[in-house]
């Protein structure tokens, strides 16, 4: 006989609520401070779309690298040159994501993703939750007045101008 | 939305694995067992980082069966939709009710009610697609849509 541990309130036929990103309610999972495996505090990370594209590319070649290690001799020059198709999963969720992210990841190079993240991530947006710096850099805006439609929670915490300046700098690399 | 999160899984090994390859069968169920499944709390599991140390603690043996259950901490890429976000998201097919879209391994459906009044479906069209004086969405379309809802179920997420 088993005990039944008692169903959180908030998981109802399946229907998670209390969770709304344009109010950056994302969840006890996502709280803006993780617990890391060391016990220690960590933030929380989200990643936009060009940085989880060029991430998991990394992380696939390296993978591709130890497993054909074990087999055999590896030429380092040919693995390198892995490109996109090349690294196409199996696994059918897996490969949709990568799929989507080729198509809408904005900034297409590590250099590019480097600069953006120095633009967003400074000392000025510190007010910015995780979730709101991601969407920035994923979702590209004309003007302040589409981002603050888009991204609701910026509405009170940045000026049009200090956003609109912001989405020009974005603008000149993707 | 992607995050980059620490989790960790309890795998049981049975005794005939254990050996001096152990910590690569391990791993590699870990890859197995996790990668591209989903749940409520985590969303998409999409990869696992292998870089980050993939820590396996000694393992406990368990009282009356022999084998070890070991704890397993990984990071991984996880994705997941949130209600009131906006994503871009591909048309993969059009009716009269409706569309649906792909934003990476999730299908969102778009029913016409939320679909802007002037838009208006044209079946005779071929492929059939909503059309408006300067848009037309069919399948293959970029779109961009706000999830106003999602639904868990085992193994699987659906939102609209």
């Amino acid at each position: 006989m088993s005990a039944t541990r008692p169903r959180p309130r908030r998981l109802i036929n399946g229907v998670i609520e209390d969770v709304d990103a344009s109010v950056l309610k994302l969840g006890p999972e996502f709280e803006v401070k993780q617990v890391s495996h060391d016990g220690e505090e960590s933030p929380l990370i989200a990643l936009n779309l060009s940085e989880v594209r060029l991430l998991m590319m990394a992380a696939m070649r390296q993978r591709k690298r130890e497993m054909n290690g074990q087999g055999g001799a590896f030429d380092e020059m040919e693995q390198d040159d892995m490109d996109e198709e090349e690294l196409l999963s199996s696994n059918q969720i897996v490969r949709k994501t990568q799929e989507y992210l080729s198509i809408f990841a904005r900034f297409r190079d590590e250099d590019t993703v480097s600069a953006v993240e120095h633009i967003l991530k400074t000392p000025e947006n510190a007010d910015l939750h995780p979730f709101e710096i991601a969407q920035l850099g994923s979702l590209s805006c004309e003007d302040a007045e589409e981002a603050k439609t888009l991204i609701p929670s910026l509405a009170n915490k940045k000026s049009d101008q200090e956003l609109q300046a912001l989405l020009d700098s974005l603008r000149r690399y993707g | 939305m992607f995050f980059l999160k620490d989790l960790s899984l309890s795998i049981t090994l049975h005794p005939s694995y254990f050996g001096p390859s152990m910590h690569s069968y391990l791993r590699s169920k870990l890859l197995q067992d996790v990668e591209g499944t989903c749940s409520g709390e985590y969303g998409y599991i999409i990869y696992v980082m292998d870089g980050m140390r993939i820590d396996v603690d000694k393992g406990r043996v368990i009282p009356g069966s022999g084998g070890a259950e070991f704890e397993v901490k990984y990071r991984a890429i996880v994705w997941k939709p949130f209600k009131g976000e906006v994503v871009d998201a591909v048309v993969t097919s059009v009716n009269n009710i409706g569309f649906f879209a792909d934003v990476g391994p999730l299908g969102v459906f778009v029913s016409t009610k939320l679909i802007p009044s002037d838009m208006r479906f044209d079946p005779n069209l071929n492929p059939p697609a909503y059309v408006s004086e300067d848009q037309t969405i069919e399948k293959g379309s970029h779109v961009r849509l706000k999830i106003v809802g999602t639904r868990v179920d085992v193994g699987e997420m659906f939102a609209i």
